[in-house]
């Protein structure tokens, strides 16, 4: 019961970060310009920010039913 | 020859050329790193104290620690995003007939103001503290005639070489003999409600002056300059490196003089 509310809590935060990132990157693409840092920043935040969410959520299915 | 001939914005006359782009400063993006660092300690030590208790955390412990330190990374990340839209979305555009100034803060709030070059008054370069000097940046004030409020370029790199450019192009300015009419003042007042779309196309052209394919754009920390616009980029090559450098070789003449 505790970590469903864990999960879900975690849950919700996902769904705020993502929309903040959706909004942070829209501005990047919108007012970046082409050949400068911001598409390099939009990529490296979009990879880092997925495989640590990926990893999050294996790591408490591991938790929770593989050990 | 793509810059000499191509117009970036309706409003630009034949003569009128990107002379400079500028953006903040890197140190201004500093304290963001600063709290990156700190959540990252954090985070390092929450999964430290993860992997070496292993055994010993109850199944409710070891998921809230993962998701705490999943809640730190992305924490860290949105502060990151934060800090840079915030930064680098500030621009600071020279042509030889205006001066743009873009400033983005947070991400619902973007100021976009432009300036005749002609109506520059005064301009003056001001650089303090250790940080600022021994980096090479700091703010450019621009005092302008009449009621308008004056302009800032905060945080910018070279300030002085950036100080002198824009003088030298109010004067050339001045030189060319354009003086304001009545008449063209009105126009501009008339045009001010397409202002928005003209300054989004101002815009456009620095994107196009940067991605230009025949590469006719020279940056120099931070600051783009057109390659046919020698004049800048001498004064940019003469950083204060330079100087000291032309310096320690007439100290070797001397010396060898002697």
């Amino acid at each position: 019961m505790t970590i469903t509310i864990l999960v879900i809590a975690y849950a919700l935060f996902v769904i705020a970060f993502l929309i903040f990132s959706l909004i942070g990157n829209y501005h990047l693409r919108r007012f970046g310009y082409a050949g400068d840092l911001t598409k390099p920043v939009i990529l490296f935040y979009t990879v880092v920010s997925t495989a640590v969410i990926i990893a999050t959520i294996l790591a408490i299915i591991y938790k929770s039913f593989g050990a | 020859m793509a810059i000499e001939e191509k117009k970036y914005f309706p409003s630009q006359t034949e003569d009128e050329e990107i002379f400079l782009l500028i953006r903040r400063h890197w140190f201004d993006y500093m304290i963001f790193v600063f709290v990156a660092f700190l959540i990252l300690i954090l985070t390092i030590g929450i999964a430290w104290y993860l992997v070496v208790n292993q055994g010993n955390l109850s199944q409710v412990t070891a998921v809230f620690l993962i998701i705490t330190d999943s809640v730190l990374i992305l924490l860290l990340l949105a502060v990151e995003l934060y800090g840079f839209v915030n930064h680098y979305l500030d621009v600071y555009i020279v042509t030889n007939q205006r001066l743009v100034e873009i400033t983005q803060n947070g991400f619902f709030n973007r100021d976009i103001s432009e300036l005749q070059i002609r109506q520059v008054q005064d301009v003056s370069a001001h650089v303090d503290g250790i940080f600022r000097t021994l980096l090479h940046f700091g703010d450019v004030y621009i005092q302008t005639a009449g009621e308008r409020e004056n302009f800032t370029f905060s945080n910018i790199p070279h300030p002085y070489t950036v100080s002198k450019q824009i003088i030298d192009l109010h004067e050339m300015a001045l030189e060319s003999g354009e003086e304001d009419s009545d008449s063209e003042v009105k126009k501009y007042n008339e045009d001010e409600l397409e202002k928005g779309l003209e300054i989004e196309e101002v815009e456009q052209a620095a994107k196009d002056l940067i991605n230009d394919p025949s590469k006719t754009v020279r940056r120099v920390q931070g600051v783009y300059i057109p390659k046919k616009n020698t004049t800048a980029i001498e004064s940019f090559s003469k950083t204060d490196d330079v100087q000291l450098h032309e310096l320690e070789e007439g100290k070797e003449e001397k010396i060898s003089d002697k």
